[in-house]
């Protein structure tokens, strides 16, 4: 079952995020701060990670950036979801993100982002494994 | 400007950490292994540590017990940072004589309250505190907290640094007002209530209940296991949980949670502030 690691400082949204993922098939993790789901990558690796561009304590593009300049941590596809307004293109590009999703969307669009990310990652390399022995309790939230 | 040198083999647990102390002012510097630390230790001469436990040349135990054994950088905190935090951890965190002990994963805002109490709670130069005690008139630490006991490694334990009755009303109050602890008691081993702070009250009969408790685990079952003598015991209630810790053989420290998750915390806090209690006794 592939992981995805969801962040969104709006509970809320977060639940609603989670459960459609869930639904579909996924093992959900969440984190409501940037620096949370950071500090998460070493030991509880996802396959794949959602993103608001803005989160309570570094937005989205940063995120992204300090994901793809770890080299354990660097082929994580990440999709990004963005507010309707401004050019993201450039910004989402610089900071290395695999696709965005702009303005309002359905959550079958999301499901449907994801899964078809995570199929075209089969074909890339493999990011590298989380630390051996897991922490046996995570501070995350897991469907 | 203070000075933190974060250590960690996790490019990603480095830029969180720079992330996070560099919007507080506060001047980073980087290790990736246990090497380069050591090397930025003797260079930088940070004001505070924080090490990762799991490295892949030394491990966060050796580099803290390298900064406490130092003449000089003893008074150094090191704030140990880990995925796993159980019993062990915080037994040998305690014996490398760590400050504090904080759980991988954990958000900004967590990291730069430990940073900002264990910053404040320096000794000497720092521009800090009487009795431990924030400027910011906020609840202190544990860690700032086990900043009141005198250290293992300082060169002069004499009798005048003892704690007086006064400052073992002081130490027993600020440890009942962290946040989930709702009593603190020293209780002799005769059930005797030596003193005790917090919310709640300890009257003579609860002493003397906790007091047996602790008898009655320490002779028995201590015995039939030959696990030699007893060190703690931990009774879990549905409202709490009640940690009895031996203070030496003729007293125990008795804390009242009510809040569970706190007690890894306290039985390492209290650990540390074991030397200073028995000769308070």
């Amino acid at each position: 079952m592939a992981k995805v690691l969801l962040i969104d400082a709006d509970w809320e949204n977060l639940v609603a995020l989670q459960k459609a993922l869930a639904t579909a098939g996924y093992e959900v993790t969440v984190a409501l701060s940037g620096s949370f789901a950071l500090t998460m990558l070493e030991w509880d690796r996802p396959d794949l990670i959602v993103s608001l561009s803005e989160n309570q304590d570094m937005d989205g593009y940063e995120l992204c950036s300090i994901i793809r300049a770890d080299p354990t941590t660097k082929n994580i596809p990440f999709l990004l979801l963005t507010g309707p307004a401004g050019p993201v293109a450039a910004a989402a590009a610089r900071a290395g993100v695999s696709r965005v999703i702009a303005g309002k969307f359905n959550l079958s669009t999301l499901v449907g982002q994801v899964g078809e990310l995570l199929s075209r990652r089969q074909t890339d390399a493999a990011p590298a494994p989380a630390r051996e022995s897991a922490p046996t309790e995570s501070s995350g939230f897991r469907s | 400007m203070p000075k933190v040198l974060i250590v960690d083999d996790s490019v990603t647990i480095r830029k969180v950490v720079e992330r996070a102390l560099e919007a507080r002012s506060i001047q980073v510097v980087s290790a990736a292994t246990g090497g380069e630390a050591i090397e930025r230790i003797e260079r930088e001469a940070p004001d505070l540590v924080i090490c990762d436990v799991i490295m892949p040349d030394q491990d966060g135990y050796q580099i803290c017990d390298y900064v406490k054994s130092r003449p000089g950088l003893a008074k150094t905190p090191v704030l140990l940072i880990s995925g796993i935090v159980n019993g062990t951890v915080l037994e040998r965190a305690a014996q490398v004589r760590s400050d504090d002990v904080m759980r991988k994963p954990f958000a900004a805002e967590e990291l730069v309250r430990k940073i900002d109490g264990l910053l404040s709670a320096r000794p000497a130069e720092a521009p800090a505190v009487a009795g431990g005690s924030p400027a910011d008139g906020t609840t202190p630490s544990l860690a700032a907290l086990s900043g009141l006991v005198t250290r293992a490694d300082d060169p002069v334990p004499d009798t005048s640094s003892a704690l007086s009755a006064q400052d073992l009303k002081t130490s027993l109050a600020q440890f009942a007002g962290v946040a989930g602890v709702r009593l603190v008691a020293l209780v002799d081993r005769e059930g005797f209530l030596i003193e005790s702070a917090g919310e709640a009250t300890m009257d003579v009969e609860l002493a003397w209940a906790l007091a047996s408790a602790v008898a009655e685990a320490g002779e028995g079952i201590g015995r039939e296991l030959t696990q030699g003598l007893l060190q703690a015991l931990i009774l879990e209630f549905e409202g709490g949980i009640v940690l009895l810790h031996t203070v030496g053989p003729a007293a125990m420290l008795a804390v009242v949670l009510n809040d569970p998750t706190v007690l890894g915390k306290v039985r390492y806090s209290v650990k540390r502030a074991l030397p200073d209690l028995l000769r308070a006794m």
